[in-house]
């Protein structure tokens, strides 16, 4: 009777620690948004000028599902910076229903590609940017000082 | 009672790493204003009562080679109480002081103006978020984030 009592208290311990365990891991853990809930991706375009491109292998991924970029790295070509937007559609390089992602108020190229002699633009996104469903993800840049890009995410519903 | 036992330390291992997937909590959104000078513009209105618009990220930019400045301000508007644009209750929020629009927007030859903060921003319930920009220098901003109550 008393071995059954004291296996009994051991069970109850252990569950116990197990719950403490589970608690102090949830309420430490800070919410982080590159924590990945689908498949990875990465995407890049190179040298891209005043012309609407799209990123190679971001064209859009299966119905349902969508491209959430988490980080993005941008770089002139060239010692002086250029600029860029990043923008989706569909057609060729984002031709059809184009519309502005990052910034998403703008329709000119922005976000600065620095100089490749300074560091580059790095933005790792605790939200990601969220490429609506069957949309291709396109980059514009400047003229003679081309960007090159690199963007990363995950692809979920 | 030794199976519910075992039951529950596989759940308590077992959970946290289901609980490291949540990235935010609430409704996504994201909102943007290009071109801003020094008039204060809403960039995203408050959500239902009851919920608050929590801030993760900003991306920010001057338009020319030269920086700006800007400040996320909150604010009500027509819909909630008077006012456009953050006119009404107007308060400057991050950063929050009295004076004027004071982080960089880099110049758009430099990288570009990018905050993370661990602690989200919390816009208090039922405030607009507008921007604060430069006259000589208007500003492209983006921010990102979620509501929740």
């Amino acid at each position: 009777m008393r071995r059954y009592r004291l296996r009994d208290v051991a069970w109850s311990v252990l569950v116990l620690a197990g719950l403490v365990y589970m608690s102090l891991a949830v309420a430490l853990k800070p919410a982080r948004a590159q924590n990945i809930a689908g498949l990875q991706f990465t995407c890049a375009a190179d040298d891209i000028g005043a012309t609407l491109t799209r990123l190679t292998g971001c064209i859009a991924p299966e119905p349902g599902m969508r491209r959430y970029v988490t980080d993005i790295v941008a770089q002139s070509t060239t010692t002086t910076s250029g600029q860029f937007i990043l923008r989706y559609g569909t057609g060729t390089n984002c031709g059809t229903g184009t519309t502005s992602l990052l910034p998403s108020a703008a329709t000119a190229a922005r976000i600065a590609s620095p100089a490749n002699t300074a560091a580059p633009t790095v933005i790792s996104f605790r939200s990601p940017l969220v490429v609506p469903s069957g949309k291709d993800l396109c980059v514009l840049g400047v003229a003679t000082n081309t960007t090159t890009i690199q963007v990363s995410g995950y692809v979920a519903p | 009672m030794r199976r519910f036992a075992a039951l529950g330390i596989v759940l308590a291992l077992l959970l946290p790493a289901t609980g490291e997937t949540q990235a935010v909590v609430g409704q996504p959104w994201t909102c943007s204003v290009d071109e801003q000078d020094d008039s204060t513009v809403r960039c995203i209105a408050a959500p239902e009562p009851g919920l608050r618009l929590y801030i993760t990220d900003v991306v920010a930019q001057s338009t020319t080679s030269t920086a700006g400045l800007f400040n996320i301000v909150q604010g009500t508007a027509t819909a909630q109480g008077g006012g456009a644009d953050c006119s009404t209750a107007n308060a400057n929020m991050w950063p929050a002081t009295d004076a004027g629009a004071r982080y960089a927007a880099a110049a758009n030859t430099s990288a570009a103006t990018a905050f993370r903060p661990s602690s989200p921003v919390i816009v208090p319930t039922g405030r607009d978020v507008c921007i604060l920009g430069d006259a000589g220098n208007p500003v492209t901003v983006q921010l990102f984030g979620y509501s929740a109550p």
